[in-house]
């Protein structure tokens, strides 16, 4: 992973993010059963998605960290889990706003509904502890345990709230008969998980070299 | 085994000196249970069906207070350095924490969940099943809370940050715990009971062999 961000990055997901917006309002059809309120799957699933890449970001980090030592590999986890939090903030808002009109309700305790709280509830944590404690080889060392315990811990998790209780729809992209949407619409969700994943490796990599560049600040800071 | 039962023998020792950790767990838990029984009126049906519940939220908040409390002294006498200098496996050292506080919890659990059972008219005919219950959710509780209490002691965030990590980490032993004890003590309907006996152990296995792989490293300064 570098730690500088290419400048073709951040342009190239300025120009994907308008794509996905100018399909999402102006091109896919409305769905019959839901209508309008569908279109906001086209920013949830993709956000759910990435979310999930991100922690798995995490989970591998951290890895490197307890095989390789902290350096380098304890800022991709920490900047993967803050990119993670805020895709599962937008899944879990998006949701809910999704939610209302079709089910009635705001939030249900769902499986699904229930893992994605509490994924996004461990990495909050996760978050709390490195802000709380002050930089360095024991940090990293700690958070790269809580990274693959939490790792550890989400399908269990998955498994524990599936059998409590599920209410949520069932996958309609990945599933075993195909995709379950019209052209237009895979063609809108798949132009919108390409604009998720270039704004995601562009908050990834932006953060890994401010990150970077803070610890050769406070290195420099420490000489003056 | 015999250096796992001396490191056993310390901790009881340091605990019958002056019974600080059973104390206050057993007054802690019965003030949780208390200001537990005051959220639903007396005589409501759903009494007996949320005594599991209770149960478990009693015996989950007093184990937070024990993965911190556990390597509290050890840090205060800076004991734990001498225990890891010595040659000593750190699975052991381990191994004597969690079975110390597995005694202390388990005998709180005995206390704990027939007494809800009174207080919320629950069955008691299954009482020992549900302590048996409540004694494997315990376990996986202790595996992943010892590991982070152990690490959180030479942070200045840790007490923060244990029950944060914990509350959510824990979540599988909660449901699988609350539904079990919920179906023993209060009846409630459960389609199997063996998909929860699943969770637990399974749960438990995993959050004591991380613990187990990751404690040493966890430790090292």
């Amino acid at each position: 992973m570098t730690d500088r961000l290419p400048s073709a990055l951040p342009l190239a997901a300025l120009v994907a993010v308008s794509a996905a917006l100018g399909l999402i309002f102006l091109w896919a059809p409305t769905e019959a059963v839901q209508g309008d309120v569908q279109r906001i799957l086209y920013v949830h699933v993709p956000a759910a998605w990435l979310a999930y890449l991100a922690f798995a970001v995490v989970a591998v980090a951290s890895v490197l960290v307890v095989a390789s030592g902290p350096e380098r590999w304890d800022r991709v986890a920490a900047s993967a889990a803050e990119v993670g939090v805020l895709f599962t903030t937008i899944v879990l808002v998006t949701g809910s706003i999704w939610a209302r009109p079709t089910w009635g309700v705001w939030w249900v305790w769902d499986a699904r509904l229930t893992t994605t709280l509490v994924l996004w509830a461990v990495y909050v944590g996760y978050l709390l502890f490195r802000s709380l404690t002050p930089p360095g080889a024991r940090r990293a060392r700690v958070a790269a345990v809580i990274g693959i315990i939490g790792a550890i811990d989400i399908p269990i998790v998955h498994f524990a709230v599936t059998w409590w209780n599920t209410a949520h729809p069932e996958p309609t992209v990945i599933s075993r008969a195909g995709p379950q949407l019209t052209s237009e619409m895979l063609t809108t969700l798949l132009v919108s998980l390409a604009a998720f994943a270039l704004v995601f490796a562009c908050l990834l990599a932006l953060r890994v070299a401010q990150m970077s560049a803070r610890e050769r600040l406070d290195v420099l800071e420490a000489h003056v | 085994m015999r250096t796992l039962g001396r490191l056993v023998w310390k901790e009881a020792l340091v605990e019958s000196r002056g019974l600080e950790r059973a104390s206050t767990l057993l007054f802690f838990g019965a003030a949780v249970l208390i200001t537990l029984q005051f959220a639903l009126p007396p005589g409501a049906e759903a009494r007996p069906l949320a005594a599991g519940g209770f149960a478990w939220a009693t015996l989950l908040l007093a184990s937070m207070l024990e993965v911190r409390r556990t390597f509290d002294s050890e840090r205060r006498d800076a004991t734990l350095d001498g225990l890891r200098a010595a040659p000593v496996d750190p699975v052991l050292i381990l191994s004597s924490k969690l079975l110390a506080s597995l005694v202390l919890l388990g005998a709180l659990a005995a206390v704990v969940v027939p007494v809800t059972a009174v207080l919320f008219g629950g069955d008691l005919t299954r009482v020992l099943e549900a302590i048996g219950v409540a004694v494997l959710g315990l376990v996986g509780v202790l595996g992943w809370g010892l590991l982070l209490g152990a690490m959180s002691g030479q942070t200045r965030s840790g007490e923060l940050v244990v029950p944060v990590l914990l509350f959510g980490l824990l979540v599988p032993q909660t449901i699988a715990c609350v539904r079990l004890l919920g179906h023993l003590l209060g009846g409630a309907h459960l389609e199997s009971t063996l998909t929860g006996y699943v969770i637990l152990i399974g749960f438990d296995l995993v959050s004591v062999g991380t613990s187990i792989v990751l404690f040493d490293y966890a430790l090292e300064e």
